[in-house]
């Protein structure tokens, strides 16, 4: 196919396009003329066009269905919309960031400068609100995810370390593992149990991609610590913040991926059981 | 000369006809206060969609009734995530999508493990009337294309769904969607091209 006829083809394309879900909606004439000169989009246009051929369901088959669900159906109540649903892990996160930090010394907030926890605390709440908007379109299938789960834990890991390695000074560490190893203990034992409380109000939705889930819930979780460990820890060392503090934001999705993997893998491996 | 060419009508998004479309909302609104009657309807009004979607190469009529049961299971267990201000289609069809994804998964496990001992038998010829050689052609050019390109064009032709819908249903964005079309589009045209020779 000559190229100037490829490119007047694609421009066909877009026409199918937006022909799906608009209902009466008539060529425009730049394609009418395109259909008439070109068989091969003819052709296609063609076969679009022709109706589906209806699949007929037997009456058997109907009836075990219906027989199925109706055995087991009693009034559900609709769950809330999205960002009622992200409100709600939003508020919890930073209440419990809020009501757990001080209680810890807070440390790490009174030897940060003005700029460091400007740049460091609105990072985290943006963070903080992106992942409670993905989880919430997460729980409910067929949402419109407007940010991917995948670039939204990206995104903020993205920006995490950026103001880190902006904001910090960046100095020879002193007893680098030693420090390390006790923020990384301490960030990924306050994520656990962050990560089931997260766990049991997402799980009352209905989630599909529960890898994906299970990272992105291992991040918020991961957040939530590492919000925690920012505002305690002293160690205003760019280097310490990136490897270590970094680890608990890292280690915590890496966790929940393999987790949310795992518990896929069962769900789809078990016998299918009766509706409950 | 444009007005030599026969234009196949109705219009792409009228192929299917979504009959009583409207009323699926309120529908599944009775359907989560518990009203039978509104199972029994929307499992005869959706049921269609959702046998062509599950059905793939290579699965039998039996094995496609029985993923569309699991499908309806999923459905029931996920109802309380419905809102009824939002469309329905795209909601039933990210179930319908999870269920075929994990039924092809269990079957390809199971393939795996399974030793092929003696050639199956061929199957008694049929008669082909007219609308299963049709079936049959729609089928053959769906199988030619890629599972991600031939689940977009199944939500796209044959359930009538939009690119917003189908971005919804598979938990991508339009753009992606628009891409898998296109490609799906130059694939279908060359099968046709060929078909034609």
């Amino acid at each position: 196919m000559p190229v100037e006829l490829k490119t007047e083809c694609e421009s066909v394309d877009a026409e199918f396009d937006r022909h799906f879900g608009a209902p009466n909606s008539d060529l425009s004439a730049h394609a009418r003329r395109h259909l008439a000169e070109c068989e091969t989009c003819r052709n296609l246009y063609g076969w679009l066009s022709t109706p589906a051929f209806p699949v007929s369901l037997s009456p058997e088959l109907n009836g075990r269905i219906g027989q199925t669900l109706k055995s087991s159906l009693k009034p559900v109540r609709p769950v809330g919309s999205t960002r009622i649903v992200a409100a709600h892990l939003f508020l919890i996160f930073v209440i419990l960031a809020a009501a757990v930090s001080p209680m810890m010394g807070g440390a790490g907030w009174q030897a940060m400068t003005v700029d460091q926890l400007t740049g460091v605390t609105a990072v985290l709440i943006a963070g903080a609100a992106l992942l409670s908007f993905s989880l919430a379109w997460q729980m409910t299938p067929g949402s419109l995810q407007r940010v991917p789960a995948i670039t939204a834990v990206a995104i903020l890991a993205a920006a995490y370390l950026a103001v880190e390695a902006i904001s910090f000074p960046w100095h020879a560490p002193e007893a680098f593992l030693q420090m390390g190893l006790h923020c990384l203990r301490y960030g990924l034992t306050m994520a656990v149990p962050a990560a089931l409380l997260f766990g049991t109000l997402v799980w009352r939705g209905a989630p599909l991609g529960i890898e994906t889930l299970g990272g992105t819930l291992g991040a918020f979780a991961g957040l939530l610590a590492l919000t925690i460990l920012q505002f305690n820890c002293d160690v205003g060392n760019a280097i310490h913040l990136l490897v270590w503090h970094g680890a608990v934001l890292v280690a915590s999705a890496l966790a929940g991926f393999l987790i949310g993997g795992a518990v896929s893998a069962r769900q789809r491996n078990r016998r299918r059981t009766p509706a409950t | 000369m444009q007005a030599l060419i026969q234009m196949p009508e109705p219009a792409l998004n009228t192929v299917v006809g979504r009959a009583g479309e409207a009323e699926w909302p309120a529908l599944m609104a009775r359907y989560q206060q518990g009203d039978p009657d509104a199972v029994e309807d929307l499992i005869r009004c959706l049921s269609p969609y959702l046998i062509r979607f599950l059905a793939a190469p290579g699965l039998s009529k039996s094995d496609t009734e029985d993923l569309c049961q699991e499908c309806w299971i999923r459905i029931h267990r996920a109802r309380h995530t419905y809102r009824s201000t939002e469309p329905l289609l795209p909601w039933i069809f990210a179930v319908a999508r999870h269920t075929r994804l994990d039924a092809y998964r269990r079957r390809r496990r199971r393939e795996s493990r399974e030793v092929l001992v003696a050639e199956p038998p061929e199957r008694a010829a049929q008669k082909a009337p007219a609308a299963q050689e049709e079936q049959g052609r729609f089928d053959r050019l769906l199988t030619n294309l890629p599972d991600s390109q031939r689940e977009v064009i199944l939500m796209l032709k044959v359930s009538g769904m939009s690119l917003e819908e189908v971005a919804r249903a598979t938990s991508s964005t339009v753009g992606a969607i628009k891409q898998k079309a296109h490609r799906a589009y130059a694939t279908l045209r060359r099968i046709l091209d060929k078909e034609r020779d």
